[in-house]
């Protein structure tokens, strides 16, 4: 039954959720954002909004992890590098549960039980954590680069020197 | 006393600064990945740089000259008398907001500051409040700011978030040009020592081994030896490569990352099997081992210090004419600065192609010509031997530099090449290409290991393009004619897109070239097998 | 803030004219009709020509022609001659596209990703469509206003009048450009103040103009086809002030004061102001150059000798390691 509702309401949560995550940003530029229709002009907003829409339909079917990863991912590496603390990149999941509940009490709160409210909200906590998941790994995969880049620079100067292990430039 | 229970929307709003109410309050938070280290004092004491000293742009007092803002207003002055591009750009702009999502770390990042027009606004409302009437009797009701080390602050902040890259300019109905604004600010920053490492560093190298990186002629004669070592390795020629020779016709000079850095070096063994597979007389230089200019990026004058070696080596060898390798800013300098600076080459020929016999008369009076157009030309004649199935493994698409496309128009020619050499070429969707290119979001002395996060935001859009073409063509490879693109473009690939490898133009045409006398190429210029010549090793 | 206080400050401008002239007697009308108008069209011509010399004292050390296309090199590319001119009459074109049809703004193209997946260039063209709108029919709105001026009214002016009221609606004949500058500024104003973006970069003077624009057009439409005024009358001012033998017909009413005096405002104002784009954008060095600095030698005026490191120190400096490493030498 909650299915159906968030089947039937998924255009407006998914809608308010945006808008919610964009309002993260400074005022300014929400416009823009939101928007801004164009995928190569606007690779944030965009994003934000494809993935969002694709996040929700994953959870509605309670898929498994797998297919939501690849969402959260998109969205995590680009909060990851923005002006965000690691609980900032990841709150945004967490306004799911905002969006969700604003569109329950504007469009018919008496139809959904309160387990399958509960079981929902507790696969959006789940998704939480696999946002984390991903936000260590983008932070981890910053250090890796940073570290390649490094050697990259450094990686003929090293040959010349006959020092070279090719094991070291294996990885990645 | 009972804890409040925030509601979810609440949650993530730690200590999130609110929105300013204007822009012209000039706060800025120094975060850890997103500015550049101050210049070292060994660098801005070898340059005579003023004010050279420690520091940090994350210090609170950034121990400015006791006269900051008379030195700063002063040099204001001063460059509005010197460049009319300043002035009138101080004065004409509407504020349509034409520009305002064209900036890379706009896009990236969503700081508003960050739109081109409030980049320069931070400039234009210092000199709206001390150099116009209105300014100095209405103040900020007219859009003036009065100067103080807030705005110092903010400035540095900005202007080296900037790239110079001139996509904006490109949208711009008056032309207005944010680069020209980004260099008087960072001018005006520098007459108070507030360098960055990145730029000074290099460019003190430069002016005294000849190269950003510092390399001593000893180990530049290394390096391209080594550089011939494996060509021979992957061709069975052993190329020349002549350094320092008197008498050559062509001098070539190349970015020092090209011998030095990955996979900028691919690139160079393609030169150097191309030059010897036509057979021209050239030389490169130990003096002027650096095609780049890292002193663009900090002043008029430095660009012109470092710049100068090209003419004086050119002299002094006795050369004809110059040729330049693959690089962005570099050729800014050349092309739109060098022979103003420190030219008359009236010592040079026009450049003549000793192989085809084009003159080429669009650089009859610098004397320097591209490597591109130079390959171009050598193509069109039938003068190569190509065989293009030696790049079977690249899908190929082509990323503009700012510099030659915005500050030149190079367009056709590299991609007249590539069209030669590989068989797999797409392009990048139209908005992000040639003129309206996204820039690597490390230009201009951007690209360091602390900046990393800002390199990421600005580099977004241009990563967005190439995911495009990865989905859609299964591209693997960035092919590009820049120096900083080569170092900053695989990082940036990494992180956004992985599995796209960056290229050089001129390795792919080293991949392709096919040498009078040269042995089966069983690899490619990375020393990777070959399409199809794979060595399959039995368990 | 901004917006009201640009708001109150053309409120005035209307309010001033609107009571002194009302109320006062033959010297207020006058000044208002005679003086203020004189002054305003000495300060524009004085204001602008002072502005482009001052402009132009600073020269141009560099040629930074901003490339909007292929570049001239081989003779078989085809260059770009308007987006990337190499002759001056390809800057001419260049410019003249620019100034009568904007062309960069024009270039706001936007790709759009359709189910397909399918990608379409659409236009984002509202702001160069407003802009290019409101400016032509600005013009045109001047042009008519000669038949104040001249007296037999010049042919060129006829036509326009006659094109520009093709419809032949209502009584005074309604002008097309009446509506579209009204229409145009409006958009501009309405983008100002809701998209975030650009009302986060306006300034009062932004505000300012738009209001002082729409105060004479307004004003203009009002005296037209509202509280009619004295057609003839307002004539012979015209001519009168054109002649410099300025008479002040009584037939005037106050309404026609308001649009007279907002309009000497803004030729005040304009030369001190952003308006000064106009003349500004023949003069910006990233447009109006030829590129062509590699075929021929652009010269810096201010041009000076810097420090520089020459061969000899470098040598000097690296001489013995040169010579074990082989390299030749100058000095052995």
């Amino acid at each position: 039954m909650l299915t159906e509702f968030l089947q039937r309401e998924q255009a407006a949560i998914v809608d308010t959720w945006v808008d919610l995550i964009i309002s993260g940003y400074p005022a300014q530029s929400s416009h823009f954002l939101k928007e801004e229709s164009d995928r190569f002009r606007n690779p944030v907003g965009f994003t934000i909004g494809s993935e969002a829409n694709k996040l929700f339909a994953a959870l509605v079917d309670n898929n498994d992890e797998s297919r939501l990863r690849a969402s959260i991912d998109s969205i995590i590496k680009i909060r990851t590098v923005q002006d965000f603390t690691a609980a900032q990149a990841v709150h945004f999941i967490f306004l799911l549960k905002d969006a969700l509940r604003k569109t329950l009490s504007e469009k018919g709160k008496e139809e959904v039980p309160i387990d399958e409210l509960l079981a929902f909200e507790s696969r959006v906590d789940r998704l939480a954590l696999l946002a984390f998941d991903s936000y260590m790994h983008c932070r981890d995969r910053i250090n890796e680069i940073r570290i390649q880049e490094m050697k990259r620079k450094s990686r003929f100067l090293l040959k010349r020197l006959h020092i070279q292990e090719e094991s070291i430039w294996q990885e990645g | 006393m009972a804890e409040k229970i925030l509601p979810p929307e609440e949650l993530g709003r730690v200590d999130y600064s609110p929105p300013k109410k204007s822009w012209m309050d000039p706060k800025v938070e120094f975060r850890k990945g997103t500015f550049n280290y101050g210049a070292v004092p060994s660098s801005t004491s070898y340059l005579d740089l003023p004010f050279s000293r420690k520091w940090q742009p994350t210090d609170d007092d950034w121990q400015l000259p006791d006269n900051w803002k008379e030195i700063i207003l002063n040099g204001l002055k001063d460059r509005l008398k010197k460049y009319r591009s300043l002035k009138v750009f101080m004065d004409i702009c509407v504020r349509c907001g034409a520009c305002a999502d064209k900036c890379h770390f706009y896009i990236g990042s969503g700081d508003p500051k960050n739109m081109p027009v409030l980049r320069a606004e931070l400039l234009r409302s210092v000199y709206r409040n001390d150099f116009t009437t209105a300014g100095k009797l209405l103040g900020k009701l007219a859009g003036g700011r009065k100067l103080t080390k807030e705005i110092i602050k903010e400035w540095f902040y900005y202007f080296y978030q900037c790239t110079e890259c001139r996509r904006c300019s490109v949208f711009c109905p008056y032309g207005i040009d944010t680069a020209e604004i980004t260099m008087m600010g960072r001018e005006l920053l520098n007459l108070l020592g507030l360098d960055i490492d990145w730029i000074t560093t290099p460019a003190a190298n430069c002016f005294r081994t000849g190269n950003h990186l510092g390399i001593q002629p000893h180990g530049f004669k290394d390096s391209v030896e080594f550089a011939v070592d494996d060509l021979e390795e992957i061709t069975g020629i052993r190329v020349e490569a002549p350094i320092n020779k008197k008498g050559a016709e062509v001098l070539f000079i190349v970015p020092s990352a090209d011998y030095f850095g990955d996979p900028h070096y691919f690139g160079f063994l393609g030169y150097l099997a191309l030059l010897h597979e036509i057979g021209l007389d050239y030389t490169f230089s130990t003096f002027a081992s650096e095609g780049g200019n890292f002193g663009l990026f900090h002043s008029a004058e430095m660009m012109k210090r470092l710049n100068a070696k090209m003419y004086m080596e050119a002299k002094r060898l006795g050369v004809k004419w110059i040729l330049g390798g693959e690089c962005g800013h570099m050729w800014r300098v050349i092309h739109q600065y060098m022979d103003t600076v420190n030219g008359p080459a009236d010592f040079l020929e026009v450049p003549v192609s000793p192989i085809t016999g084009t003159r080429f008369e669009h650089a009859a009076s610098t004397k320097m010509i591209h490597i591109a157009e130079f390959t171009a030309d050598l193509i069109k004649h039938g003068k190569l031997n190509l065989d293009k199935s030696r790049n079977d493994q690249w899908r190929v698409t082509f990323h503009d530099s700012c510099n030659p496309a915005r500050a030149m128009g190079l367009l056709e020619e590299p991609r007249f090449i590539l069209n030669s050499v590989c068989n797999h070429f797409y392009e990048m969707p139209e908005n992000t290409i040639r003129e309206q290119t996204f820039c690597c979001g490390s230009g201009a002395g951007l690209g360091t290991d602390e900046n990393f996060e800002m390199r990421m935001r600005g580099g977004l859009p241009r990563a967005n393009a190439v995911k495009y073409v990865q989905e859609q063509h299964d591209v693997n490879m960035l092919c590009c004619i820049c120096a900083i693109d080569k170092a900053t473009l695989p990082p940036l690939m990494d992180y956004w897109v992985p599995g796209i490898q960056v290229g050089a133009l001129h390795e792919l045409v080293g991949n392709a070239l096919v040498m009078k006398g040269e042995k089966e190429r069983v690899t490619d210029m990375r020393s990777n097998p070959l399409p199809g010549k794979e060595v399959t090793v039995d368990a | 803030m901004k917006l009201f206080i640009s708001l109150l400050a053309v409120l005035v401008l209307i309010i001033l004219p609107l009571i002194l002239v009302a109320n006062g007697g033959d010297s207020i009308r006058y000044l208002f009709g005679v003086i203020v108008p004189y002054v305003g069209i000495a300060v524009f011509l004085f204001g602008i020509i002072y502005r482009v010399l001052h402009w132009a004292r600073s020269p141009v050390p560099f040629r930074i022609v901003t490339t909007c296309g292929q570049q001239r090199s081989l003779p078989w590319i085809k260059s770009s001659k308007l987006e990337n001119p190499h002759t001056i009459w390809g800057v001419l074109g260049r410019m003249l596209l620019e100034v009568l049809c904007f062309r960069s703004l024009f270039r706001n193209t936007k790709v759009e990703l359709h189910e397909g997946p399918k990608l379409a260039y659409g236009a984002d063209k509202w702001l160069w469509a407003a802009g290019l709108a409101f400016h032509w029919s600005l013009l045109i709105i001047f042009l008519r206003h000669f038949k104040y001026f001249a007296e037999p009214v010049p042919y060129f002016v006829t036509v326009i009048q006659n094109l520009d009221g093709f419809f032949q609606v209502g009584l005074p004949i309604l002008y097309i450009t009446d509506i579209i500058v009204v229409v145009a500024l409006t958009y501009i104003f309405l983008r100002r103040v809701f998209v975030p973006q650009v009302r986060y970069i306006s300034l009062p003077a932004d505000y300012f103009a738009l209001f002082l624009l729409l105060g004479i057009t307004i004003s203009g439409i009002v005296v037209r086809y509202f509280f009619k005024t004295d057609i003839v009358g307002v004539k012979e001012l015209g001519t009168g002030l054109l002649s410099f033998h300025p008479v002040v017909p009584a037939s005037i009413g106050v309404s026609f004061f308001i649009h007279l005096f907002l309009v000497s405002c803004l030729l005040m104002y304009f030369p001190f102001s952003k308006l000064m784009h106009m003349g500004g954008v023949f003069l910006s060095p990233t447009r109006n150059l030829v590129n062509n600095s590699r075929a021929k030698r652009h010269i810096n005026p201010w041009n000076y000798p810097v420090k520089v490191h020459t061969y000899e120190e470098y040598e000097d400096e690296f001489r013995e390691v040169m010579r074990a490493a082989g390299l030749p030498l100058e000095k052995e």
